[in-house]
């Protein structure tokens, strides 16, 4: 490959280089774009809208469905029965307590910690 | 330069707006693309991307004043996406031949055009040999600096880095690029035009 720049003279390469952008420059004018460029380009950006809002409307369903189940599920727990405890029945009813129709709660005593604890009756 | 109030009227949603501000922008952009990436046949297809980009972010833009050195970010973005995606591209098929044998293929390819184009056709190939040796980074800097002639406060406008930052990174590139430059050929390409 022939070659006649200089490798030890570095303020010579430097304007070789100089040169060489400049012919670079010269080489690649401003192009002129083709006559489908517009056409093109707004085809593109209305690919692109149409993308966004088709994503868009399907955030926007996906919310919305999702505050539906919310509010479903709000609903649902609101108007189940609750389950009361014992010392809340006996409370709101004493005279049920003492015919017996609300039955004592299980008791577990635990005996003596001198075996170690765990006899429990 | 593009109108202020051109540009206030597309962020509106003007399109006619937007399609006059393409029109006055459009030579200087697709010619920066040019030559940033090279390859002339896929400048109208960056140049698109960079509208589009444009298009999609307008309503971000701050003020009218920095509407220049913000389309500059996008056309420059624009170029280091394909170059990234065009070494991915090239590396997958020459993967195997050395630079060196790129270099020698590429010359052999050009010195066998005469004319004018072809002299310039070699132009470009060495240069896009020479830059290969660096990143597109600093290909796209370098570039931007010395065949865009582009100002160290130009840059810092696109590139939101300071100049002195800018400095040391154009200085490496460009030692790199010299580096490589007595064996390109380069003499023997000058040497005929």
């Amino acid at each position: 490959m022939a070659n006649d720049l200089p490798t030890d003279n570095n303020s010579e390469l430097e304007r070789e280089l100089d040169r060489l952008f400049a012919a670079y420059r010269e080489a690649i004018p401003d192009p002129v774009s083709g006559p489908d460029f517009m056409p093109t380009l707004w085809k593109r950006i209305q690919a692109r809208t149409s993308l966004a809002a088709n994503l868009r409307r399907w955030a926007e369903g996906f919310v919305t469905a999702a505050a539906a189940v919310c509010l479903l599920l709000a609903f649902l727990a609101a108007s189940s029965v609750p389950q009361s405890f014992w010392v809340e029945r006996a409370v709101a009813s004493p005279d049920e307590l003492a015919s017996g129709s609300i039955p004592e709660p299980r008791t577990l005593e635990i005996a003596a910690m001198d075996n170690g604890g765990t006899n429990l009756r | 330069m593009v109108d202020h109030e051109l540009i206030e009227r597309a962020k509106g949603g003007d399109d006619a707006a937007f399609g006059q501000i393409v029109s006055s922008c459009k030579g200087w952009v697709l010619g920066t693309i040019a030559r940033l990436i090279g390859r002339p046949e896929d400048v109208d297809d960056v140049g698109q991307q960079v509208f589009l980009r444009l298009y999609q972010s307008l309503g971000q833009l701050r003020s009218p004043e920095v509407f220049k050195p913000w389309l500059y970010r996008l056309t420059v973005n624009a170029s280091y996406d394909y170059l990234r995606r065009r070494r991915r591209r090239m590396e997958t098929r020459v993967a195997d031949l050395s630079e060196q044998q790129m270099i020698a293929a590429d010359m052999a390819e050009a010195e066998r055009r005469r004319d004018d184009a072809a002299s310039k056709a070699q132009v470009r190939e060495l240069v896009q040999t020479l830059l290969a040796g660096i990143s597109e980074e600093d290909r796209i800097l370098l570039l931007l600096k010395e065949v865009e002639g582009l100002s160290l406060r130009e840059l810092e406008a696109i590139y939101h880095v300071n100049e002195n930052a800018l400095k040391v990174r154009l200085f490496r590139a460009r030692q790199r690029v010299l580096r490589a430059l007595p064996a390109s050929g380069w003499g023997a390409v000058r040497g005929k035009r």
